[in-house]
């Protein structure tokens, strides 16, 4: 009886809940683009401690120092004579994982946030919200230096410093997001069905709040980027001579007159990282919206 | 300009409005929406006429064809002519359309909460209008404005007053104020009352019957609710999947009806003053416009269809000079739909 | 001794607004019987869809008794209201926005199947979600549909099958067919019809349109600005309104048929503010009738014939 009854919501359908996203993402020429680029920096960024020799990336040699991209050193060399090529190259592995740690570090922690803000109202918003204007009101990088002193200088403590100082941008942009769905009659349904508030939040608020989130999330990235640079700049998190795409974008701050290409390359690095991003989030967002599919 | 004055005079004066077989489609990217089909109307002046028929039927497309104001693209009017007080208005230059509009021909939209604008007092919008329109000075427009919102009911005293300090059926008066504001030869109201709440909806509708009289217009009601069309409208025209499937005086439409649509929507409602009545609800959908069949796109529904009834093209017959009937079961000279029988 | 499934008692909805207290539901008292149906209209803002949803507790009322078989909900916890639940149910006006636009028509009613725990596993919940869209009239194969891929019509039956998931006792049915096109609108009169005849359900009907409420309802309530002015079996009101208001509201019914429209009451003006009103008949500003005893105090609703109340000072008289 079951195995008959189960066929009838399958009869009817040709492919799972997941299996459907992933149909339709696979129809969006640019999220497919975006994907292929993300999958390529990750597979570098995860294995290029096995097969790269470090040497390649931190070895001065002063007689080559500010060549201009050639065929030996594709991306040129700068002022210590390395070669750029690798130095953007193995950047990845650090600048990857803090733009990904430190944005799903803000996710996690500012969206239920803003959810629970938006939801309840009242005394409840009038707290979170008024906290969260508190941290806005530090300056991200001064937050940073306070969270990295305090717990100490990592990587990870980077990351979660970053992370925090743009956690105030999701809870803002979710709470305004669940203002406009709590007032729609399918979330006074589920209530009217005696499900619970956490039920409702994230079973029915939240799915509809996508679009605003899944597009900060992936301009954040960038950000993450940078401000974890200027962290590192001010020795706070990854220590020099470890090249790291907003490091390399500083150093290469002070010859941009005379060798724009040291600040180029890793800043083209940043962008397409942040496009791939972008495109795969815009992707993903479509591919979700039920309203979308034809 | 002068073009348009010769054709005004060899055209009969008191018709306002005259639409030849008009189609309108919706060119989507992969598929089209066959709104309007092949539909022809003819409005004399003084006259109102009642526009019926569901969501989706073709309402609001004719209506903004009439005006030449279909969003284009997906817009396109495929065939047929429109002469509004004879001026051809699919020909029109776009400076001419836009004098045209506003003067001869306005049109009041169904909600009364967007179609004004937030930051302008009522005044100052309708004074905007009348002045775009006549050659007068500001003084001039801001007395007519007063004059106008007195004569929707509203003391002029309000003139200066913003939107949001209306209510929805003041609202839609002031709505109104503009429309009449330059003398329209022809009024289209797309559902202009569904919003209101009904004793508002009554006063609105009586206002704009005793103005139809002051102002020597012709009016074009559009509905879905019969009992407004039985309270105001000279005659009807029922429209389904982009046809006009019915059309007639309103004794004619309502008293004399022929086709099983316009039956079955008379049947759809409840009757007060028989609560036991069973509703006979029209079975089925409205059909995709984008797949309509070669026949009569209601025949799905009809329960008097034969199978032949979805692939023959309909004809058009007429059972009086006004009463005309798109529904091929009249061929068998014998059909009677029940409505009539009893 | 008839059996009242619902008394609401002295039911008042306040809402703190910038401009003072805004009287949204104001001493709403009425019981209804199992298996019958109250029609409740009014105008716009006259508080009908506050009280169907302070009965339901999904806005908590400011003072009053709702007793639902013999228990006030309103004096219940957060986890027994819920547990109560499946006992009274609501159907919205608006098949746009009361479906969750990311479930398909399976998901959005095993939502409501699941909260009765008799259905366990997947394919008993599918096969009550199956059994479900065949009470309602919804073909097999829109099993995983998305709403914004069906109609007006489909879409509030799926809001109905949720509804009736959890095999409730009663049914608030606010607006269910104001937004639908009238043959559609019979369909879903029809469907409602039938499944009081099945289910033995009680439904409270709101509704801003008279012929609709006349016709599915036992008995009907008119409210205005918050309060009750009349109350009848729906014959009686027909045939015998008293309140000026109540006989406006009639007389504002376009009828479709030729000639038939009769004398129309005319009221003065629109409908006052329900902020912070004053002790005196609230529908004095616009009555035709309106004397000085209007000006001292609300009316009370008094009983004229059995069953028929009206609060007015000067009618019947």
């Amino acid at each position: 009886m079951s195995t008959e009854t189960m066929s009838v919501s399958r009869k009817y359908r040709k492919r799972s809940k997941l299996g459907e996203i992933w149909h339709h993402l696979k129809k969006n020429k640019g999220a497919m683009t975006g994907l292929g680029i993300l999958i390529v920096m990750f597979a570098v960024a995860l294995t290029i401690d096995f097969w790269l020799d470090m040497e390649k990336v931190i070895g001065q040699n002063i007689s080559q120092k500010l060549q201009a991209p050639n065929s030996l050193h594709w991306f040129g060399t700068d002022e210590m004579g390395r070669d750029m090529f690798w130095r953007v190259v193995y950047g990845s592995r650090y600048s990857l994982a803090i733009g990904f740690v430190a944005v799903m570090v803000s996710l996690a922690v500012g969206v239920p946030l803003g959810a629970v803000a938006g939801y309840y109202g009242g005394k409840v918003e009038g707290l979170i919200m008024r906290i969260t204007d508190i941290f806005s009101a530090i300056p991200s990088i001064l937050m940073g230096v306070v969270i990295v002193s305090i717990l100490g200088s990592s990587t990870f403590n980077l990351m979660l410093a970053v992370g925090i100082s743009s956690v105030p941008n999701f809870v803002r942009i979710t709470r305004a997001a669940v203002l406009t769905v709590k007032n729609e009659e399918y979330v006074e349904a589920a209530r009217a069905l005696g499900k619970t508030d956490l039920y409702i939040i994230f079973r029915h608020i939240l799915p509809n709040c996508l679009s605003p989130i899944i597009v900060q999330t992936t301009l954040r990235v960038a950000s993450a980027i940078v401000s974890a640079s200027s962290l590192s700049f001010l020795g706070l998190g990854i220590k020099p001579p470890s090249p790291e795409w907003g490091a390399l974008l500083t150093a290469g701050k002070t010859y941009i007159r005379g060798y724009s290409y040291l600040c180029l390359f890793p800043g083209l690095a940043i962008m397409i990282t942040v496009l791939a991003f972008n495109m795969v989030g815009d992707g993903l967002r479509d591919a979700m919206d039920p309203k979308l599919k034809r | 300009m002068s073009e348009v004055r010769e054709n005004e005079k060899t055209v009969d004066d008191s018709l306002v409005l005259d639409i030849q077989d008009l189609t309108v489609h919706y060119e989507l990217e992969d598929e089209t929406v066959e709104a309007v089909n092949h539909i022809s109307l003819q409005l004399k002046k003084k006259r109102i006429l009642g526009l019926v028929g569901e969501t989706g039927a073709g309402k609001t497309s004719t209506a903004l064809a009439i005006l030449n104001l279909l969003p284009n693209p997906p817009g396109v009017i495929k065939s047929g002519s429109i002469r509004v007080c004879g001026n051809d208005m699919l020909k029109l230059s776009q400076k001419e359309l836009e004098s045209i509009r506003g003067s001869s021909i306005s049109m009041i939209f169904q909600d009364p909460m967007t179609s004004l604008n937030p930051v302008y007092s009522v005044g100052e919008q309708i004074a905007e209008s009348i002045e775009l329109h006549e050659d007068c000075t500001k003084a001039e427009a801001w007395e007519k404005a007063e004059e106008m919102l007195q004569l929707v009911g509203i003391p002029k005293e309000r003139i200066h007053e913003y939107p949001h300090q209306f209510s929805g059926g003041m609202k839609q008066r002031v709505v109104i104020a503009i429309a009449l504001a330059c003398n329209p030869k022809l009024l289209l109201a797309d559902e202009p009352t569904t919003a209101l709440d009904v004793t508002i909806q009554a006063q609105v509708l009586d206002m704009m019957c005793d103005l139809k009289t002051k102002f020597d217009m012709a009016m074009i009601f559009i509905t879905h609710d019969l009992g407004i069309v039985a309270q105001i409208c000279d005659e009807v025209a029922v429209m389904y999947a982009g046809r006009i499937i019915e059309q007639g005086t309103l004794r004619e439409v309502f008293n004399h009806t022929k086709h099983p649509y316009t039956e079955g929507l008379f049947n759809s409602l409840p009757d007060i003053e028989n609560r036991e009545a069973e509703l006979q609800p029209i079975q089925g959908m409205m059909p995709d416009p984008t797949k309509l069949p070669e026949g009569c796109a209601f025949a799905p529904r009809c329960p008097y269809a034969k199978p032949e009834c979805i692939n023959t093209p309909q004809k058009e017959r007429s059972f009086s000079e006004t009463h005309k009937v798109l529904c091929s079961a009249y061929d068998d000279p014998t059909f009677r739909i029940r409505r009539e029988e009893c | 001794m008839a059996d009242h499934i619902l008394e609401v008692n002295h039911l008042k909805k306040y809402f703190k607004t910038n401009r003072g207290m805004l009287h949204a539901v104001d001493d709403i008292t009425f019981r209804l019987e199992r298996g019958k149906t109250l029609g409740i209209v009014g105008e716009s803002g006259c508080g009908k869809s506050t009280t169907g949803r302070c009965i339901l507790r999904l806005i908590e009322p400011t003072d009053g008794e709702v007793i639902f078989e013999g228990e006030d909900l309103l004096k219940l916890g957060k986890r027994q209201m819920r547990a109560r639940c499946s006992d009274l149910q609501i159907i919205f006006q608006d098949p746009f926005s009361s479906l969750n636009p990311r479930n398909t028509v399976m998901e959005t009613i095993a939502e409501g199947v699941r909260v009765q725990k008799k259905y366990r596993t997947p394919a008993e919940i599918e096969k009550r979600v199956l059994e479900l869209m065949e009470t309602v009239g919804l073909a097999e194969r829109l099993i995983n549909s998305y709403p914004h891929e069906l109609d007006g019509g489909r879409r509030q039956r799926i809001g109905i099958a949720r509804a009736l998931a959890v095999e409730p006792k009663l049914i608030i049915c606010d607006e269910p067919v104001s937004a639908l096109d009238v043959s559609i609108q019979a369909q879903i009169l029809n469907l409602l019809k039938e499944l009081q005849r099945k289910l033995g359900l009680t439904y409270i009907f709101i509704s801003h349109d008279l012929s609709v409420v006349n016709h599915i309802s036992d008995e009907i309530m008119v409210m205005y600005l918050g309060q009750t002015v009349e109350k009848a079996p729906s014959a009686e009101l027909f045939a015998n309104p008293i309140h000026p208001y109540t006989k406006a509201l009639l007389s504002a019914i376009p009828i479709p048929k030729v000639d038939a429209n009769k004398e129309r009451i005319h009221l003065k003006g629109e409908v006052t503010s329900p902020i912070d009103p004053e002790d005196e008949c609230r529908f004095a500003k616009r009555c035709l009738y309106a004397c000085e005893k209007c000006q001292k105090g609300c009316p009370k609703l008094k009983e004229v014939s059995p069953g028929h109340f009206v609060a007015c000072h000067c009618f019947p008289e």
